[in-house]
């Protein structure tokens, strides 16, 4: 427990003295004020859009979620950029210790953000046991974001870039929504496709379970591919 | 407490191997010095034998274990102090002495060691502000903060002023004397010569010459003596083995003439070049 508190009280520091990564961490509670607010706004100014508020409710929750896989992604990235990661290796504990528990925290907060995002932001809400598993699923586009990222980018510039991507990817599946039930299961090969796909069902009262599950095991596998990768590629083992 | 035996690496998809059947043993309190030029496989011993690298063939142990079955138990054996700097830059200096020596069970006083090395008053200086060599001076510090008994130094003197080479230097002495065993790499033969007690010289993966640097000395000398006098700008050489009875060395002598007088044993440079060389 002694190291678990030394290593969030690091990595505390390290976020607070970085501008961008504060940003990105103080960004989640920001976005909530934004949509509970504007949301009204604009569903009161262009009524159409009262039909679409669980899109907007997918996009504001992926939004929310992806900002601690960001700043997760960057830590490790710093850590690499600064040759920190050597030395990280010959420590008495497994390097891999360093990145789990920030890959769970990152999936923990982001999990709560997505919760909140869904739950407190009044766009659109899909009944409460909905809103957990909701926010389970979103909360496991943190751990996808982080490994990605430190995974294949070289340093910081291209980071950024790869998260650009990243996010327009996860967002893609949006587009399912709009095409022919036959292009829809395209985007299936997308793991956010079962997430916004468990949203709207549940939001429309419509059984949506197998969306979770198959959700649920395509973020698994999806993470265990990563971390693997991660491990050969940056740790070299 | 180091041995290697037959010690051979390659790596992944590599066409050849980096190390060639090295063998070597380092003794307790004794320094042991890897000398070679880039890319003969220095850095890369020393990364099996702390265990970055795995895959090799032969034996490399460690205290009598062979590095396989050692745990992460090793790193609080070892110490390492890498080549390039590796620090958190936004932490302080004294931040990242302590956030690695958490880690440890045993640990020196951070401060102390920022003292060692003329760094106390920079100790609440965020590291990102500091200059290469001062990176340098933290980064070796670090490698023996937790106190091990086996320290693998890469290049430890490089980007570093004469003055902070010195005081590292004066320290590895101490640390030496105090019982640590240490294993250098490094392209300063001066360094190799003042602190080994046994010096390998590397060239493709394979040591090519193991011994002390002053048995390295006398082998690869020559037993002349270069005399110069104010008289002449050619030098004078004498044999050294017949110098007693040399008549016209002991006339110069007695002439008062002499400017400089050297015996010509080799320096580790000319050993370096000697040895190293690729023919």
């Amino acid at each position: 427990m002694k190291k678990l508190y030394t290593l969030i009280k690091n990595d505390l520091k390290l976020i607070v003295r970085d501008k961008t990564l504060l940003s990105f961490l103080l960004l989640p509670p920001v976005l909530i004020i934004a949509f509970k607010f504007l949301t009204p706004i604009l569903v009161e100014t262009a009524p159409i859009l009262e039909e679409y508020r669980v899109i907007i409710g997918m996009f504001a929750s992926i939004q929310t979620a992806i900002m601690f896989g960001f700043v997760t992604s960057f830590l490790i990235l710093d850590e690499k950029d600064e040759n920190v990661m050597n030395v990280i290796r010959i420590l008495p504990i497994s390097g891999f210790y360093f990145i789990l528990y920030r890959l769970l925290f990152a999936t923990v907060f982001s999990s709560i953000a997505a919760y909140a995002m869904i739950t407190l932001s009044d766009i659109a809400h899909p009944g409460n046991l909905e809103a957990i598993l909701l926010a389970i699923l979103y909360g496991m586009t943190a751990p996808t974001i982080s490994l990605a990222i430190s995974t294949y980018a070289k340093n910081k510039v291209e980071g950024m870039a790869y998260f650009k991507g990243i996010d327009l990817l996860l967002m893609l599946p949006i587009a399912s929504f709009f095409v022919g039930s036959s292009l829809s299961m395209v985007f299936s090969i997308l793991p956010t496709y079962w997430v916004f796909h468990f949203y709207e069902t549940s939001y429309n009262d419509a059984p949506a379970f197998e969306f979770f599950a198959v959700g649920f095991c395509f973020f698994g596998i999806l993470i265990s591919l990563l971390l693997f990768q991660f491990r050969k590629r940056v740790f070299g083992r | 407490m180091i041995h290697t035996k037959d010690l051979y690496f390659k790596y992944p998809g590599a066409a050849q191997n980096t190390v060639n059947g090295i063998s070597f043993d380092v003794g307790a309190g004794e320094i042991f010095g890897l000398l070679g030029p880039s890319g003969s496989g220095k850095s890369t011993t020393q990364k099996v034998l702390f265990k970055l690298l795995s895959g090799y063939q032969g034996s490399a142990q460690i205290k009598g274990k062979e590095i396989t079955d050692w745990g992460k138990e090793l790193y609080s054996q070892i110490g390492v102090g890498f080549e390039l700097p590796n620090h958190y830059l936004k932490l302080t200096a004294l931040e990242n002495l302590a956030f690695f020596q958490s880690f440890y069970d045993e640990g020196l006083d951070p401060m102390e060691l920022l003292k060692m090395v003329g760094l106390e008053k920079d100790a609440d200086k965020k590291v990102g502000e500091f200059s290469k060599g001062m990176k340098m001076r933290l980064n070796f510090v670090r490698s023996f903060a937790h106190n091990p008994e086996i320290l693998f130094l890469d290049e430890p003197t490089s980007g570093l002023d004469p003055s902070n080479s010195r005081i590292l230097k004066d320290i590895i002495l101490d640390l030496k004397n105090q019982g640590k065993t240490i294993l250098i790499t490094t392209h300063h033969m001066e360094d190799a010569e003042e602190l080994c007690d046994q010096v390998a010289f590397l060239s493709e993966g394979e040591i090519k010459k193991l011994d002390s640097p002053e048995n390295l000395k006398l082998e690869y000398g020559k037993r002349t003596l270069e005399v110069r006098t104010y008289g002449s700008n050619e030098p004078v050489i004498f044999d050294l083995d017949q110098l007693k009875d040399d008549k016209s060395f002991l006339e110069l002598v007695q002439s008062g003439e002499i400017k400089t007088i050297h015996s010509k044993e080799a320096n580790l440079n000319d050993i370096f070049i000697a040895t190293t060389a690729k023919k």
